[in-house]
């Protein structure tokens, strides 16, 4: 590693690091209310405020890190969780159960949803990977059978809002638009385990990933069983973005721009950059909790700030001409 | 009308050629005082550079049978789904190979099936006395590299990661010297790939792959399987990777090519297969192989061919007529 790069990722950990302490000590010390009563303060800190951080921070990292592979994966700059239809077959299963549950079974939609999300995540990749292989077997092939999964359940979810109640439209749609606030602690006790080991999975496979770069037949030269590697990435992005979905939403654009804006800055050796993309998208989401926990009046849905904070750096680096075809 | 074949060649194998000097011999390892075309020079530098280490680091060759004790590569009886047909192949160490043949005859059939990349419906692939399913895709990557035709890369790395990717192991100098002095890719190791010319991403892969195996190509045990590495590249780089690669096999490493200019292949090489519709016609000596009768029968052209000491003289006189 060269001088200028060591510098660069230092420079990325500070920032990382720095922004981390700052989510952690915003969102614990917003609490204020300096008059609540300890225990009233205690209780709202380990049932509201920690969760929410958990949240932020492992679907931060599940999304970003899944973002970078698959893009390495399906040697696809455009690729994302979202672009490529895994987040849309967890958004199905997750409307039809919002909307579909009957009243009686409300109580366990907690258990319900995160499996739910999961199944759907996995058979939705599933699908993708199949029509792909068939199809084109290329790995434009998987975009486009991302889309066309994305807009089957796109289709599918806009007419079940057709045939829903207003309470359940409302949930649904805050949902869609993700939201930190739907966790607590069964759920992330649940999703947790898995984004962690998903996450250390693709760190794990960093070193193959690197030799995609340069094409199929050269990393099987190199060593790489690719199709293994292919399908076992494939199936971990799932299972991260499958549990990020059912903790939070669909957030949009977290796994797209993190890793964009590293690779502009540290390169494209998935060694450094997916441990990074972990860490950024982390606090990048901390601290959009932290920043729906300061306007305190509204609670906004987090696609919404991402793709605000996400557009205008996107373009940047299309400018800079880190994203071409 | 004469085609690019008719370019006069120099005459290979002297070491003016590569202009490979006496410093690189030092960076390779090699005796500053031997000459590179001295087979026995060369043979006892690498006895002297491996010698104790030679049972262990050959561990696959210990199960060779005496008798093709100096075969690194063959195929028995192969057949590749209606691509390829063929009964005895061997490559031995040390052999400079090249493949020639009209598009379609099967070069790269053959050499992905002996890079072990693709399944063989029929017959054995023996590499190093062991048969090619025996074989992992981890252990092969550490023996033998593969130069593909096309890689594709929307990527925007920059050339020297790109390298440090494929390396074999971490150096402080990323490219040997005498990788440098034929591919010449120090000047654009900051350049972004996709920005590099044919020519120059050409170059780029060829070193990637030969970077994998380095130790072993130092050593005088790689073998390496190139596709048209001349694909692209211009007439200085041609002869400088020509001369690479006798040079390596001089070393001991045993190196097959693919190649599109007869006149080159036939005076590079220590080996000339000829390949036409997925089966060997012709395999052996250039100056048997490169006959006249041979190559208008495969590539149904006329050809001029004259012979001087050690070099082939070899023209297209008239190719296919549009009429």
């Amino acid at each position: 590693m060269t001088g200028t790069k060591r510098t660069a990722v230092t420079l990325v950990v500070i920032t990382v690091l720095l922004s981390l302490v700052i989510g952690v000590v915003g969102i614990v010390g917003v609490t204020g209310l300096s008059d609540t009563a300890a225990e009233l303060k205690q209780h709202i800190i380990v049932q509201l405020q920690i969760p929410l951080l958990l949240t932020a921070f492992l679907v931060g990292a599940a999304l970003s890190t899944s973002g970078a592979t698959l893009q390495v994966v399906l040697r696809n700059p455009l690729a994302d969780p979202g672009i490529i239809g895994i987040t849309s077959g967890a958004s199905l299963v997750a409307a039809l159960l919002l909307l579909l549950t009957p009243q009686w079974a409300t109580a366990y939609l907690h258990y319900l949803l995160p499996l739910g999300c999961f199944i759907g995540a996995l058979l939705s990749t599933f699908i993708i990977y199949r029509l792909a292989r068939k199809l084109l077997g290329s790995s434009t092939a998987v975009i486009l059978a991302g889309i066309a999964i994305s807009t089957l359940s796109g289709a599918i979810i806009a007419w079940l809002y057709m045939f829903s109640d207003a309470n359940a439209l409302r949930n649904l749609t805050f949902w869609l638009m993700g939201s930190l606030y739907q966790t607590n602690w069964l759920i992330l006790s649940v999703g947790g385990p898995l984004i962690a080991v998903a996450v250390a999975l693709q760190l794990y496979f960093a070193g193959d990933l690197n030799k995609l770069y340069a094409g199929e037949l050269a990393a099987k030269s190199s060593g790489v069983d690719v199709d293994k590697l292919t399908e076992r990435s494939l199936i971990v992005c799932a299972i991260a973005v499958g549990a990020a979905v059912s903790m939070a939403g669909s957030i949009a654009f977290v796994g797209l721009l993190v890793p964009h804006i590293l690779r502009l800055i540290i390169g494209h050796n998935n060694r450094y950059l997916l441990p990074l993309s972990a860490l950024s998208g982390a606090s990048l989401l901390m601290l959009v909790a932290l920043s729906s926990e300061v306007t305190r009046v509204i609670t906004l849905p987090v696609s919404m700030v991402t793709a605000t904070l996400g557009g205008p750096l996107l373009i940047w680096a299309l400018a800079k001409g880190q994203i071409k075809g | 009308m004469t085609t690019k074949n008719s370019t006069t060649h120099q005459r290979p194998v002297s070491t003016s050629d590569v202009k490979i000097n006496t410093s690189d011999h030092a960076a390779l390892g090699v005796n500053p005082k031997q000459n590179i075309s001295s087979k026995n020079g060369v043979a006892e530098s690498l006895s002297a550079a491996d010698g104790p280490s030679e049972a262990d680091s050959n561990g696959p060759a210990d199960s060779n049978s005496l008798a093709d004790s100096h075969t690194v590569l063959s195929l028995q009886h192969v057949k590749v789904a209606s691509r390829l047909w063929v009964e005895d192949l061997h490559a031995k160490k040390g052999e400079c190979i090249h493949i020639i043949g009209p598009n379609g005859a099967g070069k790269s059939t053959l050499l992905l099936t002996l890079a072990g990349l693709i399944e063989t419906d029929e017959g054995t692939v023996m590499l190093l006395g062991k048969p090619m399913s025996n074989w992992s895709l981890a252990t092969l990557a550490s023996v033998r590299t593969l130069l593909a035709q096309q890689s594709e890369s929307s990527f925007h790395l920059s050339v020297k990661e790109y390298l440090s990717f494929y390396a074999a192991a971490e150096r402080d100098v990323l490219i040997p010297a005498v990788l440098e002095k034929a591919l010449e890719v120090s000047g654009f190791l900051n350049k972004i790939l996709t920005q590099l010319s044919g020519g120059e991403r050409q170059r780029v892969e060829i070193c990637r792959s030969l970077l994998q195996i380095w130790p072993q190509l130092e050593r005088g045990e790689g073998i390496a399987l190139l596709d048209e590495p001349l694909q692209g590249l211009d007439i200085r780089h041609q002869y400088a990777l020509a001369s690479l690669v006798k040079f390596l096999c001089e070393k001991g490493n045993t190196i097959l090519m693919t190649s599109h200019d007869i006149a080159l292949s036939a005076n590079y090489c220590d080996s000339l297969w000829l390949l036409q519709k997925g089966r060997m016609v012709a395999m052996g000596e250039p100056r048997d192989v490169a006959t006249q009768a041979n190559l208008e029968k495969v590539f149904e052209c006329h050809f001029a061919i004259s012979k001087h000491d050690n070099f082939l003289e070899i023209q297209v006189c008239a190719p296919i007529s549009l009429e």
